[in-house]
């Protein structure tokens, strides 16, 4: 059995198309796109100067703050992107769409760099680098489930060899995947697995989105502290 | 169809701006039912004729007579009668054309810019104002539309009103968190390690943030106004294009020598590893 989600059902409440959502999708796209002129610039280096590595960051060495933004737009191969980018745009849009363009820009650098912060602390000395863009995600996930937890989204569901589109609640779906990275990440650190996913990155940034509350419009945060859908 | 169905539809079609539609519709109404209240008042609503106005609240006030609105509205209606109207009232069955209307789209205009600022009961007290004195109905189904919409989004949606202070602090912080965060993983997570240059960044970020939220205030912050007057009034609109373009300043220069920073170090790396 498979699980994908697809899109959000629900509709926008106060803005237009989510151009920042889509900004930063094509942000990402184009980087990758131009990764193999990157490792030409930089042979074999590409990672450890633009990844976020924990030792450099304890170090003070290297770009610090600056190499852990630039590292949230790095991707290793086209599933490590189209995951995310279909993360960014399933659970990105309404959450632009509460906090308007600029404020979610913010918010959504603020929780890459949430997440970086986790995963430097739980990794100290480590030197692998940590890249990808599902640490600033996650925090969107959070932020969903604070704002939306009534959402819906369409998902992909394979049973077997047969596919379904089912329309469930959002909350169910990341209530299941928040368990998942809980469990893999306490999982790696008490069996000292080397992996591959950094959990703890994705736990950084989906607690980080508790304080999506200072980047909402001014209608959101009124309708939030009033309990009425966000 | 029973004569509630046919209320319903006749305000269904009086809201969507099919006057005539409800006009027979509610004349129907009254034929089977003459006391009916509701259809009475709605009729003077739609219907075009000052005199025929008059009659359907007198019918309507002989049914409630203790209704202050009721009273209100006629009285109003009574004023704007030339002396000798009252005596040639033809009855709705005989009625021919209605007088000739009075516009009032300033005070629609008005309202609706008292509901973008959020003073919602003035913005009632206008809707009421075009209601009662206006001779468009048009504009008076349009005015109670309004009215509803204002009561559908304060009631039903029981919004809170959130202080335009806390609101201010809010919007502040968020810019104000990512530097901090910056500066902490810039100093290797040690704030001990935080130079002077980059606390006094913290306080540019806050100030700078600060000064754009409140230009950005909708409805406009009360202690602006107390400072800078209504939104337009005066110097108002150059003192906020000032403040908020200092703002962006006092925001941007510790992000901008931040990350100049940062690349100078990026750089310093880049050497050392590529062996350049």
């Amino acid at each position: 059995m498979m699980f994908v989600p697809l899109t959000d059902t629900e509709s926008n409440r106060y803005g237009g198309p989510p151009l920042m959502t889509l900004t930063l999708i094509l942000f990402n796209l184009l980087v990758f796109v131009y990764k193999p002129w990157l490792w030409v610039m930089f042979p074999g280096q590409l990672y450890r100067l633009y990844g976020s590595v924990p030792q450099f960051i304890m170090q003070e060495q290297g770009g610090g703050a600056l190499a852990s933004l630039t590292s949230t737009f790095l991707h290793a191969d086209i599933f490590h992107l189209g995951g995310n980018m279909l993360f960014l745009w399933v659970f990105g849009r309404r959450v632009e769409d509460a906090c308007g363009p600029g404020r979610y820009l913010v918010f959504y650098l603020f929780c890459g760099l949430c997440a970086d912060l986790l995963s430097t602390l739980m990794r100290l000395e480590d030197v692998v680098p940590g890249i990808g863009a599902s640490g600033a995600i996650a925090g969107l996930l959070g932020a969903y489930l604070i704002l939306f937890p009534g959402g819906r989204i369409r998902a992909l569901l394979l049973l077997g060899a047969v596919p379904t589109f089912p329309r469930i609640r959002a909350f169910w779906f990341l209530i299941y995947w928040i368990g998942m990275q809980l469990a893999s990440a306490f999982i790696s650190v008490y069996f000292e697995s080397d992996y591959s996913v950094n959990y703890w990155a994705h736990l950084g940034g989906f607690f980080a989105s508790v304080f999506v509350v200072f980047f909402l419009r001014h209608e959101s945060f009124a309708r939030f502290l009033s309990s009425e859908p966000v | 169809m029973a004569s509630d169905d046919t209320l319903t539809v006749a305000i269904a079609a009086a809201r969507s701006g099919k006057l005539a539609v409800a006009e027979k519709l509610l004349r129907k109404v009254l034929d089977d039912d003459p006391g009916n209240l509701a259809a009475w008042v709605w009729y003077s609503d739609v219907t075009t004729n000052l005199p025929e106005r008059i009659r359907a609240l007198e019918q309507a006030i002989a049914l409630r007579p203790d209704d202050p609105l009721l009273q209100g509205r006629i009285e109003a209606l009574r004023r704007e009668m030339p002396p000798k109207e009252p005596q040639q009232v033809p009855a709705y069955t005989e009625r021919k054309t209605g007088p000739p209307t009075e516009s009032m789209p300033f005070l629609l205009q008005q309202g609706k810019v008292l509901e973008d600022r959020g003073e919602f009961e003035a913005a009632v007290e206008t809707y009421i104002s075009v209601k009662t004195h206006s001779r468009s109905p048009a504009e008076r189904v349009e005015a109670t539309r309004r009215i509803e919409d204002i009561h559908t989004r304060l009631e039903a949606d029981k919004i809170q009103r959130v202080h335009p202070t806390l609101n201010l602090l809010r919007l502040t912080t968020g810019p104000v968190l990512l530097f901090i965060i910056m500066v902490l993983m810039q100093s290797g997570l040690n704030p001990l390690h935080t130079p002077v240059l980059s606390m006094l960044g913290i306080l540019s970020v806050a100030a700078g943030s600060l000064m754009i939220s409140v230009t950005e205030m909708r409805p406009v912050h009360p202690r602006w106004v107390a400072m800078f007057g209504e939104p337009g009034a005066g110097d108002e609109a150059e003192m906020r294009k000032g403040v908020r373009l200092l703002g962006w300043a006092l925001l941007l220069a510790p992000y901008t020598m931040f990350l100049i920073d940062a690349g100078q170090r990026l750089g310093v790396l880049q050497a050392s590893v590529l062996g350049k």
